[in-house]
């Protein structure tokens, strides 16, 4: 099975950083996320029982490590976990789309910024994601189609 | 600015794919199954050996008597006990053969040197005692050294003083080598609390109740008894002459049956 993980990896590489970088603010720190969850899933690879999984097992420990690397982050700055900054690396944002960004997402909860960032930028399938997030499928639509709209109200009709 | 735009943003995000590949890889080597370093410990074996048989043999050259074959190591056996040095002397009224053994190839050479380094002093000591003649200097004193068992994990020695005087006298002693981890099993070591005592006292005592040939119970068996763990994983008690019998029938070895003991086992990783 670790055969088969490091290829998933080495498959995966662009969206796990990708993903990995919607969380914090440097580079430096996405590598990081990528290389603690690589080591984390490669340790812990016996539990996957079926190849089949291991993209999806691979993303929710990415998106674990992210969230608590981010909530690292906020505590040593000292902001509350309310302002956690939506993909704050993403360059070429204009401030006044950051801000309605950042209350839209405000908004939502983990899951559901998980789910927009699978689904929505790294275009990976409601199956997928519902393995990933252990909800059901039709959570998971019925979820992304709420938090797509919510996003949406505030980003095209806003600005 | 749209949704959709901010999409297009994510998508044309720089990868920086080569740092990206390396701390994949730097995870794929950090979490890497640790190799059995046999190379080396195999290559070494042969040098260690080599020097061994030459120290041996320089040492022991003027003893014409000894058995060639105790002398040669065999290289494939990892850890081979060899004879080290003997004393002997005879004269008209007395005799003396000490044998003093030497660990080789033990991968733990602390180990061995400190094993050797008492085995090679307690044969020193013998002889000289021997030697410097008293009243109570026995007749006659031997000391011989066997490997009980030398397996994967464990090689137990067993060295035998056999003294006469005007009565004789037979001392057994083992050494239970842990091989793999480089240590000296004790008897405290293979169990969880000093419950072990009472336990093994009763099962000694009821098999000394229950034969005709053991007539005298022990009052304790304390963390220094002699004992060693053989081929099959079993505890071996091991009483010297006349401990526990009449003198006639010698020392008395004594397999524990593991079940008896089960309980107060630490792990199974020696008794089995």
């Amino acid at each position: 099975m670790r055969e088969e993980l490091i290829a998933t990896l080495k498959e995966n590489q662009t969206a796990l950083y990708r993903v990995a970088l919607g969380y914090v603010h440097t580079e430096a720190e996405a590598l990081d996320i990528v290389q603690i969850s690589a080591e984390k899933a490669l340790r812990q690879v016996g539990q996957v029982k079926e190849k089949q999984y291991l993209k999806t097992w691979l993303f929710r420990i990415l998106i674990n490590t992210a969230i608590d690397a981010q909530r690292k982050q906020a505590r040593r700055h000292e902001i509350g976990d309310d302002v956690l900054t939506f993909m704050p690396a993403l360059a070429g944002v204009a401030p006044e789309t950051r801000l309605a960004l950042e209350q839209a997402v405000s908004d939502l909860s983990d899951k559901e910024q998980a789910i927009i960032r699978l689904h929505f930028f790294e275009d990976q399938t409601f199956g997928e994601i519902a393995l990933t997030l252990q909800l059901s499928e039709n959570t998971v639509k019925t979820t992304y189609y709420r938090s797509l709209k919510k996003l949406e109200a505030l980003m095209d009709g806003g600005i | 600015m749209t949704l959709a735009d901010l999409k297009i943003q994510y998508t044309q995000q720089d990868i920086p794919t080569e740092k990206l590949t390396a701390v994949i890889n730097q995870a794929i080597v950090a979490t890497a199954p640790k190799r059995k370093r046999l190379n080396w410990w195999q290559s070494s074996v042969i040098g260690v050996g080599a020097v061994a048989a030459a120290f041996t043999l320089a040492l022991n050259t003027s003893y014409s008597f000894a058995n060639a074959s105790e002398r040669v190591p065999v290289v494939r056996d990892a850890v081979k006990v060899l004879l080290f040095r003997e004393y002997k002397h005879v004269d008209k009224t007395s005799y003396a053969d000490i044998k003093v053994p030497l660990l080789t190839n033990l991968r733990d050479r602390q180990l061995s040197d400190k094993l050797n380094t008492a085995y090679a002093e307690e044969g020193r000591a013998l002889y000289e005692s021997f030697m410097n003649k008293t009243n109570d200097t026995p007749k006659s004193m031997t000391q011989t050294y066997a490997e009980k068992v030398n397996n994967e994990q464990l090689l137990v020695l067993e060295r035998r003083q056999d003294i006469s005087s005007a009565d004789t006298a037979t001392k057994l002693r083992y050494t239970t080598i842990d091989k793999q981890n480089g240590l000296v099993v004790t008897l405290p070591m293979l169990f969880k609390a000093n419950a072990y005592q009472a336990i093994l006292k009763n099962y000694v005592n009821e098999q000394i109740a229950a034969s005709k040939q053991y007539d005298t119970p022990v009052a304790a068996i304390g963390p220094k008894q002699t004992f060693y763990i053989n081929n099959k994983g079993e505890l071996v008690l091991v009483f010297q002459r006349g401990e526990i019998a009449p003198m006639y029938v010698g020392a008395v070895a004594m397999t524990i049956p593991t079940d008896e003991i089960d309980s107060q086992l630490i792990s199974h990783a020696y008794v089995k």
